[in-house]
């Protein structure tokens, strides 16, 4: 009887002990249960703490706090959802040890509504080749790092990773600089050699794009990139669009294109392959928004391109390599406070500043524009100047210019005296402005070399006058081919009367 | 009663009772929401994190189209560039009345039209290739916003006040999403998901 009771009394125990515990264990998997996870040790009974999971299959959906883990690889079918989907959660670390996840489906890790979070040592390879997976995407995430891990594939055009309308990401880690990319090697870009040697590990390795629209305090920092294949058109290796305070830092971006076009029974084209520029940069305001410490080589358009306006950003200590222009803009471009400083500029094809301005003053936000790759905000006002002001150039160097069929390369374009050579384009909508809404002063030239196998730095360019006598500040030290300008006898003047015009050199130019 | 008999009582009074209290106080001060939400809210809200869903392939849809047509316009223009090209840097060092840029837009605009045809271009393969995978996504989206009202119809809705609300937007998501209007397609998901979460980032 007693060993009866006591049985009894055991079974009724354990089962009790085993419900209280499952109550612990909940929030994640699909339609109230949860078969794609192994539990791991649960936490005690009664307090609210985290979950610790194993991941065995795609099609997860975790809603709760915790640790998820992957102990073996994962492959997606064609579903439309992520393979691991984080949703309406906050505190989830997500740990594939170094597993991969492929597959045809076209969406690797998806998360979704979600307050701090750790992905880290992930291998997702996911789709079909067609370049439209979503690798990895971040929508509404606040506070969230990605770490050791790789996106994409060498052998493939998968995609790439969207990080949309969130704060506080950082993509990789702090490096002491550009890390090592295999496809970044002396034989590929011999002019950088140097910074490639002692490169240290990347902090994640991405094959594809960057998109990242519409975030606060974005990271991106230690990354070795290469556009998907050298086939296949890209538009752009990373997107940083509608940002406030980001930072792109210490990243090594191989576009695996060329500025040198391809010529076909006269007809001169680029051949589609690779990237058109390294970074995007549109309608991006600070403060404290920082590009440094890049290796950025190989695209047929530019290192680093402005569209719509930039505002107080420091653009520094970058290498860029085998483009047709290191740093420029022209579709709506505006940029205030920007710091060129200490950026290193090789083999060139066209230019390596070129700021000019395409498309009239820009109407209220809420529509769609021709080359913004971002959704306006609706309440964005309408332009009402157009500004090249307070910029510094310092201590940047311009060398060993491509020179394609005999041209002469630039070093410096910005046409600050004459409107910004500002050119309405029937597609770009847009008022026109007056001459009186450039603003486009205090803009100092320092310490910078610019071999002399370039172009004198360009000041106008037969554009309405926009010139006043503070535009272009020299701030001495600057060694450059020239810088002689016409310019009206009087300044201000703005318009373009019919006044005769004078030779100015507003840089001296050493030797 | 035996002295045995009573201790696994006492035992089996003490072990039970550790944990009922801990429910107890957890359910009494509230942290039953907290211990118990994952399972409710899941089920209550699997259509909801779906139209979310949705919404953020309709996000994405948009960033790719845009992707697409960025590197289209460029690869147009850079052609126009180098077929159309004039002398480079002359403009600063004559009289600028005289002077032209050199990307020579304003001698022909019409060249630089991102929806003009050119048959000889080589924008054309990537233009079919676009049209083709925008249809996909198109066609990825709508199956996906099908499936959604169809496993409510199978199923039932876990949250009817909100689905009560979508299924008024039915006919109008259907032909947006069928359209490809990306933009319109989060706009009305926009006006009947909770606005809470519906958006972090730059406002």
């Amino acid at each position: 009887m007693r060993e009866n009771l006591s049985s009894i009394l055991v079974a009724v125990l354990l089962s009790y002990l085993v419900f209280i515990s499952g109550c612990n264990n909940v929030g994640a998997g699909s339609n109230g249960s949860n078969p794609n996870m192994n539990s791991g040790p649960q936490p005690p009974a009664g307090s609210p703490a985290p979950v610790q999971s194993v991941l065995t299959d795609c099609g997860t959906i975790i809603s709760s706090p915790g640790t998820y883990s992957l102990n073996s690889s994962l492959e997606t079918n064609s579903s439309p959802e992520a393979c691991v989907t984080i949703t309406g959660t906050d505190n989830v670390t997500l740990n594939c040890n170094g597993n991969s996840i492929t597959g045809v489906g076209e969406y690797g890790i998806g998360a979704l509504n979600v307050n701090s979070l750790i992905i880290e040592n992930c291998m997702v390879a996911t789709g079909t080749g067609d370049g439209f997976s979503t690798l990895l995407g971040l929508n509404n995430v606040k506070g969230a790092t990605v770490t050791g891990s790789t996106f994409g594939s060498r052998l493939n055009n998968f995609g790439g990773v969207l990080i949309s309308d969130s704060t506080n990401i950082t993509f990789g880690s702090r490096l002491p600089s550009a890390p090592a990319n295999p496809s970044v090697t002396a034989i590929t870009n011999p002019v950088i050699s140097s910074q490639l040697s002692n490169a240290p590990p990347a902090s994640n390795t991405l094959y594809g794009f960057l998109d990242a629209s519409n975030n606060i305090n974005l990271v991106i920092e230690g990354t070795a990139m290469t556009s998907g294949t050298r086939s296949e058109l890209n538009s752009f290796m990373i997107g940083i669009f509608g940002g406030q305070n980001t930072h792109v830092a210490n990243n090594t971006v191989n576009g695996l294109g060329s500025p040198i076009p391809i010529e076909e029974n006269g007809v001169y084209y680029i051949n589609g392959a690779g990237s058109d520029d390294d970074i995007l940069v549109e309608d991006e305001t600070g403060p404290g928004s920082l590009i440094s410490g890049n290796i950025l080589v190989n695209t047929f358009d530019c290192g680093i391109e402005t569209v719509g306006f930039m505002r107080d950003i420091t653009l520094y200590s970058n290498y860029i390599d085998t483009v047709a222009i290191g740093m420029g803009g022209w579709y709506y471009v505006s940029v205030t406070n920007a710091q060129y400083a200490q950026n290193v500029m090789t083999n060139i094809e066209y230019s390596g500043f070129r700021y000019i301005r395409f498309g009239g003053l820009r109407p209220a936000g809420g529509q769609n524009l021709p080359y913004l790759s971002y959704i306006i905000p609706a309440d964005m006002p309408a332009e009402t100047t157009i500004n090249f002001n307070q910029n510094q150039f310092s201590g940047n160097t311009l060398a060993q210019p491509i020179g394609f069929l005999g041209e002469r390369v630039g070093s410096v374009e910005v046409p600050v005296y004459s409107s910004m050579a500002y050119i309405a384009i029937s597609t770009l909508p847009g008022t026109d402005p007056t001459p009186q809404q450039f603003i486009t002063v205090n803009n100092a030239f320092a310490s910078n070399i610019f071999d002399k196998a370039f172009y004198p730095l360009l000041f106008s360019s037969g554009e309405d006058w926009s010139y006043t006598s503070n535009d272009v500040i020299d701030g001495k030290g600057n060694i450059c081919s020239g810088s002689q300008n016409y310019v009206p006898p009087v300044s201000p003047t703005f318009g373009h009367p019919t006044d005769a015009v004078v030779l100015f050199s507003p840089i001296i130019c050493g030797s | 009663m035996h002295p045995r008999a009573k201790k696994f009582i006492l035992i089996f009074v003490v072990v039970l009772a550790v944990p009922t209290t801990v429910l107890a106080a957890d359910w009494l001060l509230g942290w039953h929401s907290r211990l118990w939400q994952p399972v409710a809210a899941r089920q209550a809200t699997q259509e909801l994190h779906r139209l979310y869903q949705l919404r953020e392939f309709c996000n994405q849809s948009n960033t790719m189209e845009k992707r697409l047509d960025f590197g289209i316009q460029k690869l147009r223009d850079k052609k126009n560039y180098w077929n159309n090209k004039m002398v480079r840097w002359e403009s600063s060092t004559t009289d600028p009345k005289n002077a032209t840029i050199s990307f020579g837009l304003s001698e022909n605009p019409a060249l630089y039209d991102p929806y003009s045809k050119d048959a000889e271009s080589q924008t054309d393969p990537f233009m079919n290739r676009r049209n083709r995978q925008i249809q996909n996504l198109r066609d990825r989206n709508f199956s996906y916003l099908e499936k959604i009202f169809n496993d409510v119809t199978k199923y039932g809705a876990e949250d009817p006040s909100i689905w009560g609300i979508v299924q008024d937007k039915h006919d109008e998501l259907t032909q947006i999403v069928k359209s490809g209007e990306f933009q319109a397609c989060m706009a009305v998901l926009d006006s009947v998901l909770p606005t809470q979460v519906k958006k972090g980032g730059r406002q």
